[in-house]
Parts: C-alpha cells; structure tokens; sequence
C-alpha cells in the first residue's frame, strides 16, 4: 500500500461489486458499514491517520480544511467519514483505562503474559500524558496509577498527583494507590525519599506510607525509608512522622526532623539521630564520613549490577568522600587510589576489593 | 429496492418464525448441546436464535430450514464463544483492581458490549494489528508512541492502522 500517494483523489463511484447482504451478514449494533468501494474506504481511513499524527495547531488546520474539501467532493466520501466518526465515537466512550486493559487483554493477547500485558496497558493508559481519558473527570482512575520500578543504578523522581514528589533509588519499587480517602504509597522494596505534597480540595486525605514492617504516616514532611530484608529504617529530614507497626500492636512512635529509628515486625529500635549522607542517593551522590570499607561496597553494590565484594582483610579500612553514582567503575578505581587495595575484575559483574600487593590467596 | 418491500409485515414474519420453532426447535437445542455440552446454554442459546429470527429485517428461509437455523445458530454460537472470552478477560483485569474501582454493573455490560462488537469487528487481525488499532483509538497513543510500544516502525505502524481501519469500519479487507 502506497500511504504517500495521501487521500485526495476523489470521485470515486459506488462499487457495484460491494457485497450484498442477506442471510449472511453480522447483527452488529454498531450498524451497517456503508457500501462505498473499497478505495474511497481506504482513503477515509488515510485521512483518520494524517489528522491524527498531523502536529497540533496549523498542520492539523490545514488537515482538517483538506478533510472536509474531500468530504464534500462526493457524497461516499462523506458516508465513508460519517462511518469512522460513528465507530470512533463508540470506541472513544469507552477510553479509560480497565476498558482499554480487558480490550488488550480479550481482543490481542500475548501468548504467554496476558495479564501482564493488561497491567502494561493499563500503565501506559495512565501515564500516557496525551490520552483523551486523562483530560476527562473520571475519577478514580485519575488517581489510580499502576507501580513505579527502578532497575540496577537507575535513580528516578516521580511527582504523585498531589505534587507529593518520592524519588526512588536504586532496585526500588513502590505501588502508589489514591483514592477518595487517603493517599497510600507502598514501599515494595529498597528506598525512597519523599516529599509530601498538600493534598487539595475540601477534605485533605492522609498520607501513608506502607512497608512490609508498619505504617508511615508523615506531618507535611520530607522523610527517607529503605526497605531491608526484615526491616526498615526511616530518617526524617524535616517535619515529623508518626510510626506504626504493621501488625498494628505497639505505641505510634513520632519521629521529628533530624531522627532516624529501624524497625521490624515485632520490634521498634531507639531514636538515633538522622544521616544527610544516606539521602545523598537523591542527588545521584554516594557521601562517606569514615564509612567501613564493607559497608561503603555494600552501599556501591546496590548501584551496580552483577556482586562487589569485599575481603575481610580491609573491611575495617574506613572511606571518606562524595563519589558521583553516575560511573561505578570510577568510585572502585578512585577507592585503589587512596586505600591500600587492590580491585579484581573477575568479570565486569563480579568484582572483588582485597588487600594491595597480597597473594589473593583467601 | 422499493422500500415497500423490505418492510416484511411483523406479522408474517412471527408466523414464519412460529412455524420453524415448532417444528425444529427440539433439533436445535440438540445440534446446540452437542457443540456446547451443556443443556442449560444450549437451552439459552436456541432461544436467543429465535428472537435473532424475530429481530430480522428481511424474512427468513424456510426452502431448507435446518440448514438456514444452523446458520443463525451458528453466528450466536461464536458470540456467545467470543463473550465469554472477553468476560473471562474482563475479570482477569478486574482481579489486579483496588474493589473500590471496580464498574458498575451498568458500565460493566456496556464495556462488555462493546468489547464484544470491537472484537467482531478486528475478527482475523493478526494480535499486532489489532494491538496497535487499540493503542491509537483506546489509548490515544501517538504512531511514534506505539512504534515504540511495538517494536516496529512508524511507517508499518501505519500500515497495520489502514489494515485494521478498513476493515473494522468498513468491513473490508486492505488491499
């Protein structure tokens, strides 16, 4: 099919070969199509193309003048258009996204991921930010948007739809779910840095944010939680946050600005006092005052794909310095630099920091 | 076609379709139960061909009537095939919804209902095809945009949407 030939060339007669329907045609509830020929149908669909990736403002102008010159250029022409504007104004009442998930979903399934694809569309749905849905007041599906990942080394902000902003490090995910009566935020795993948006309209809904330990619940704030294993810590940077256990049992601890506290499932540790330097991640920094070389590489592993260890023997070694996350391989070279010791590269995904001038041996 | 003749009288026809259920309805809701298995659809299912019958505009066959009921049946077969897929779709999506977002059962069987013409309507796409017609008139997504969700060019982004576009609104196949 030759698309650039365009549409244009009207004139077209009524195809006497078009079917004829009796016995064999579909009950459709959209309605007949129009018998026009198959060429004069070809170019109304050519034209539904141009205008829609014709660019806003003039182009589209001139577009929609061509258009409708060829729509009064015969009366098929006008019956072909009348027909997709029928279809599409069917399609467009059902524009939001769990109609447009089940459409994918029931209507072009992929082989083996189907419900994953759905999840797909329904993301692409909501943050697609030209969809027509998004500019309508359909709420809740304004405000139900599917998870935010980052994968190994990427660091990325999202803004919510309160102007709450959570920056997401490394590895980290987190499900976001507003609804008319609070602004949930789960924290699926590694860490985020947020900053609470005030939330508009005539009742202000709470915010929380949940991990697999308890509830946050943050006083206008900006607030940095990491997901352990087992655990999570909170470090509040400024306003205060009240902390719950998942399970409900136990006081609500506040945290004020400048206080961190780690806690589990069953037990809340002591109050300690925050670290700027953990939240350096959000400005794509990695910052060490006298850390342990072990826990410095630990930090720098989460960063970079594949494993970094470190041997024992200079594990107590202590590190100091603000070290740019955008290349991992300069921080390790930069650590050869001042500490005795020396980096191996088994492969570029397994990297092992051991004593300088020693037989590797251990 | 003067008009006169098309507009049956809706009294010939209810005898017509009165004449062919009498007589075949107990073979249908057979032929119907061996293709589904079950006798409550098939119950279901032989009643909805006669109220098809009913809803015709044009009057029905009746030189080889079990041939022209397998026919209608048929059709009412597949819908029913078709539906049932979209509705095992439609909760398959709906599971991985906060219940609080869930339609309503007005919006749920006009989206069912649609989906079920839409379906129709792409019947014998290939899944790509189909897919990038839903990106641009569901999701609104841009020729680039769905390039790029798709893996392939923009200029076969287009060629898929003339594909889809003649034959969902017209019901013709591209050339």
């Amino acid at each position: 099919m030759n698309l650039d030939a365009g549409p244009g060339t009207g004139g077209e007669a009524l195809d006497p070969s078009a079917p004829v329907r009796g016995l064999g045609r579909e009950d459709d509830d959209i309605g007949r199509p129009p018998a026009v020929s198959p060429r004069v149908a070809g170019r109304a669909v050519q034209w539904l193309l141009r205008l829609q990736s014709a660019a806003p403002g003039a182009s589209a102008e001139a577009t929609r003048r061509a258009l409708q010159e060829w729509r009064g250029r015969h009366p098929d022409h006008e019956r072909a258009w009348q027909r997709i504007e029928a279809v599409n104004g069917r399609l467009r009442g059902m524009a939001s996204p769990l109609a447009s998930a089940v459409a994918h979903a029931a209507l072009a399934p992929r082989r083996s991921t189907r419900r994953r694809a759905a999840l797909k569309t329904l993301a692409i749905a909501l943050f697609a930010g030209g969809s027509a849905w998004v500019a309508r007041e359909e709420a809740p599906w304004r405000e139900w948007l599917a998870d935010e990942r980052t994968g190994t080394g990427e660091r990325r902000t999202v803004t919510l739809p309160d102007g709450t902003t959570a920056a997401l490090n490394t590895r980290s995910a987190i499900d976001v779910r507003f609804t008319a009566s609070e602004r949930r935020v789960r924290l699926l795993a590694g860490e985020i840095l947020v900053t609470t948006g005030r939330d508009e309209g005539a009742a202000a809904r709470p915010f929380v944010l949940e991990t697999a330990q308890g509830e946050l619940r943050p006083l206008g704030t900006r607030f940095a939680v990491r997901q352990y294993a087992d655990a999570c810590r909170v470090q509040v940077y400024e306003g205060a946050v009240a902390v719950r256990r998942r399970d409900g049992a136990g006081r609500e601890y506040v945290l004020r600005a400048g206080e961190q506290l780690r806690f589990t499932r069953g037990a809340v540790g002591d109050a300690a006092p925050a670290d700027d330097a953990d939240a350096a991640w959000a400005d794509d920094m990695l910052v060490a005052g006298g850390m342990r070389l072990d826990e410095f590489l630990a930090e720098l592993g989460r960063h970079r794909p594949g494993r970094v260890s470190c041997d024992p023997a200079v594990a107590d070694l202590r590190v100091s310095g603000t070290y740019p996350l955008a290349d991992t391989d300069r921080i390790l070279a930069a650590l050869r630099s001042t500490l005795p010791v020396e980096i191996r590269f088994l492969t570029r995904y397994w990297v092992t920091v051991g004593p300088a001038s020693t037989p590797t041996g251990s | 076609m003067p008009a006169a003749q098309l507009a049956l009288p809706r009294d010939a026809l209810r005898q017509q379709v009165q004449l062919l259920y009498r007589h075949h309805h107990g073979w249908l809701h057979g032929w119907l139960r061996r293709k589904l298995g079950c006798t409550q659809n098939a119950a279901d299912l032989a009643h909805d061909t006669f109220m098809r019958l009913l809803a015709r505009e044009e009057p029905v066959a009746i030189e080889e009537p079990r041939a022209f009921l397998t026919t209608v049946a048929q059709r009412v077969l597949s819908n029913h095939r078709r539906r049932e897929r979209i509705e095992r779709a439609y909760l398959e999506v709906l599971a991985q919804v906060p219940e609080a977002l869930a339609p309503s059962l007005e919006e749920r069987a006009i989206l069912l209902e649609t989906l079920v013409e839409i379906d129709r309507l792409l019947g014998g796409l290939p899944p790509l095809v189909k897919r990038a017609f839903l990106h641009a008139q569901l999701d609104g997504m841009t020729h680039a945009g769905i390039a790029a969700e798709l893996g392939i060019s923009v200029t076969t982004v287009k060629r898929y949407l003339v594909r889809a576009g003649t034959q969902c609104y017209f019901a013709l196949a591209a050339d």
